[in-house]
């Protein structure tokens, strides 16, 4: 094995390790174990690769979008903020010098830095009214567009320069819209802010596919990375990790009571309602229903939290804790009956850390301990990877023909058309009853051996 | 952002936009390099960068410090020395003739002329809190540098000799650095009280 791709290999184990038992308990104290995967997913380098880098990437979402919500009036907050958007900063740089070195990286992470910076600025320009300031923070994030496209495109033969343009542009033309934060409208920023969130996945599939392409020989098993069983666990690491962070905004939002709180319950809502819709595509619309009620009430029970916090009201969390416990049990009686795949208490006690951990950062952010509440966000964010893991190996075992962990097919660099493609492919997959999904072959891939 | 009252002086970078002319924040830029806000440590939390020309001549930013009469006068300053570090180094000046102080990256903490403080290895890549304290009254000075996760590199209490006794007519703060090509001096919460 190379350095770089023994280096490589020793950032996934890290990352991995991030969600391991353990780490999560130590870091937020707060009491639980967390118990290990309930089953085995895809899990060759290059699936790693692309789980690791688009969990990292979407994280970058949520910390940007929290610098730009608390960037305005300034503080501690904020600065916990830059902080925590500094170390995903890190996170990444690491992951891109195990693969092209230190040079690289260095002018990856400068580039980066200065992308974070420009949008932070035009935030406040806009919070300002500042045209010239805005003007100023534009042109950069045009420079750095072309800039950090060609770096990309210069690095690896399989990324055209032009694609990575306008992925980067979309990127960064979104954020201008989640910084409709600062002025308060609040209808455009949440909205902007889940677009960001799912478009991190796209440009992290792309970038995966290219980088497994560049080092098929080191980075191996490309085919499980983009298999069905593998997107199965992207999708649910996507719904499940929004789920996280749109709750954290909204507990926050609760705490401090702030005029987007409307803004920020509804986002949510419409997460939950996404997630419930995968659930239906997969075990129907009873199921569906089913869950979108329980999940339901476990984030009104959130809400309710942080409402009894803010107005120092013991017996409304006391109720809400009590909803919260209720939750884990009855999500589990559910989702165990509709899957025997999945052990009751091993997925109780992935339920309680999840909730644990919510519940954690916000008690930190509301006693002003923002570095605290980032640092449990931050596991809670990983977390949501593993409960996602469980969730997905579980339902790739009950339905294997659905979600077979391979494809045959190699995979390829992005391409607009063909990654627009490979999003219908997967929707649709989603959206038909199982019956029609097992006769549907998937168009870019051989008919699976038996 | 030139602080109003002139009792101490404070200067962060953090409200600073990327791509701002930053000549304005000090009396004189001078030098072969250049200055710009950098988003390091982070985007949040912003310091000055300063690099040198080609050919390794460093920038200077200079401040007086005339209307600063606290005494003993302390000056501190978040020093870092990044990119080709090889040889790069700091000067930290209390007016041309009175005391200036030398980082050295990977050598030793020291005052010239006096000469090397021989106390311990100042590390590149690595954020310093670096201060300098100047008591006339007394005749001595005091530098410290402490890394922000290490132990302190104390320079104990020297002497001021005699000629450096004496008052400066308009003492200046210096910042100079970091004297080599392809190096990086970042420079953030600067301090004079």
């Amino acid at each position: 094995m190379s350095t770089r791709a023994f280096r490589l290999a020793v950032i996934l184990g890290l990352l991995t390790a991030a969600t391991a038992p353990g780490m999560v308990d130590a870091r937020t104290q707060i009491g639980s174990p967390v118990h290990a995967p309930l089953g085995v997913a895809s899990d060759s380098p290059a699936a790693q690769l692309r789980t690791a880098l688009n969990g990292t990437l979407a994280e970058h979402a949520f910390l940007l979008s929290e610098a730009m919500r608390t960037g305005v009036e300034g503080g501690a907050g904020f600065e916990s903020a830059g902080a925590a958007l500094e170390a995903n900063t890190v996170q990444l740089v690491d992951m891109i010098e195990s693969v092209y070195g230190a040079q690289a990286a260095s002018s990856f992470g400068d580039l980066w830095r200065d992308h974070i910076a420009f949008l932070i600025d035009y935030t406040r320009a806009l919070a300002d009214d500042d045209a010239d300031a805005q003007t100023l923070a534009q042109d950069q994030l045009a420079d750095y567009v072309a800039a950090f496209s060609a770096l990309l495109a210069g690095a690896n033969p399989n990324l055209p320069e032009s694609v990575v343009a306008d992925l980067i542009a979309e990127h960064v033309q979104q954020l201008q819209e989640v910084a409709h934060f600062s002025i308060g409208e609040y209808s455009k920023a949440y909205p902007a802010l889940r677009h960001t969130y799912a478009h991190m996945y796209t440009i992290g599939d792309g970038l995966a596919r290219a980088i497994i392409l560049q080092f098929r020989d080191t980075l191996t098993g490309g085919d499980m990375a983009f298999s069905p069983a593998a997107d199965l666990r992207i999708s649910l690491d996507r719904f499940l990790g929004e789920h996280t962070i749109l709750a954290m905004i909204a507990m926050r939002s609760g705490l401090t009571r702030t005029a987007g709180q409307e803004a920020a319950a509804d986002a949510l809502a419409q997460n939950t309602t996404d997630l419930s819709e995968a659930i239906g595509r997969i075990y129907g619309g009873a199921a569906r229903n089913a869950f979108a009620g329980l999940w339901r009430h476990h984030t009104d029970a959130y809400l309710r939290y942080v409402a009894g916090v803010a107005a120092d009201d013991q017996d409304l969390r006391t109720t809400a804790l009590d909803q919260l416990r209720d939750y884990q049990t009855d999500l589990t009686n559910f989702l165990a009956v509709a899957n025997p795949n999945l052990d009751a208490g091993d997925l109780t006690a992935l339920l309680r850390t999840h909730t644990e951990q919510l519940v954690a950062q916000a008690d930190a952010y509301a006693a002003g301990d923002y570095d605290a509440a980032y640092d449990v966000a931050h596991e809670a964010f990983a977390h949501s990877g593993t409960l996602a893991e469980a969730l997905a190996s579980a339902i790739a075992t009950q339905f294997p023909e659905m979600f077979p962990d391979t494809a045959t097919a190699e995979p390829r660099p992005p391409r607009p058309l063909a990654d627009a493609g490979l999003i219908l492919v997967i929707v649709s997959l989603l959206t038909m009853p199982p019956y029609a999904r097992l006769a549907a072959a998937p168009p870019w891939r051989a008919p699976r051996r038996r | 952002m030139r602080p109003e009252a002139r009792d101490a002086i404070h200067m962060a970078f953090d409200e600073l936009v990327m791509g701002a002319d930053v000549s304005g924040l000090w009396d004189t830029v001078a030098g072969g390099g250049g200055v710009e806000v950098a988003p390091f440590p982070n985007a949040v939390d912003r310091s000055l960068k300063l690099t040198s020309s080609p050919s390794g001549d460093p920038t200077t930013l200079c401040e007086s410090v005339s209307a600063v009469d606290a005494m003993p006068l302390r000056v501190s300053a978040d020093l870092l020395i990044a990119g080709g570090a090889e040889g790069a180094s700091v000067r930290l000046e209390l007016d041309d003739a009175a005391i200036g102080l030398v980082i050295r990256a990977g050598g030793v903490l020291g005052i010239e002329p006096v000469g090397r403080l021989v106390a311990g290895t100042v590390a590149a890549a690595q954020w310093y809190r670096v201060v300098l304290t100047l008591d006339p009254d007394r005749g001595t000075y005091r530098v410290t540098a402490t890394p922000r996760n290490g132990d302190t590199i104390d320079g104990a209490e020297q002497s001021l000799s005699p000629m450096w006794r004496s008052s400066p007519s308009d003492p200046r703060l210096c910042i100079s650095g970091p004297a080599v090509a392809g190096a990086e001096l970042f420079l953030d919460n600067v301090a004079i009280e």
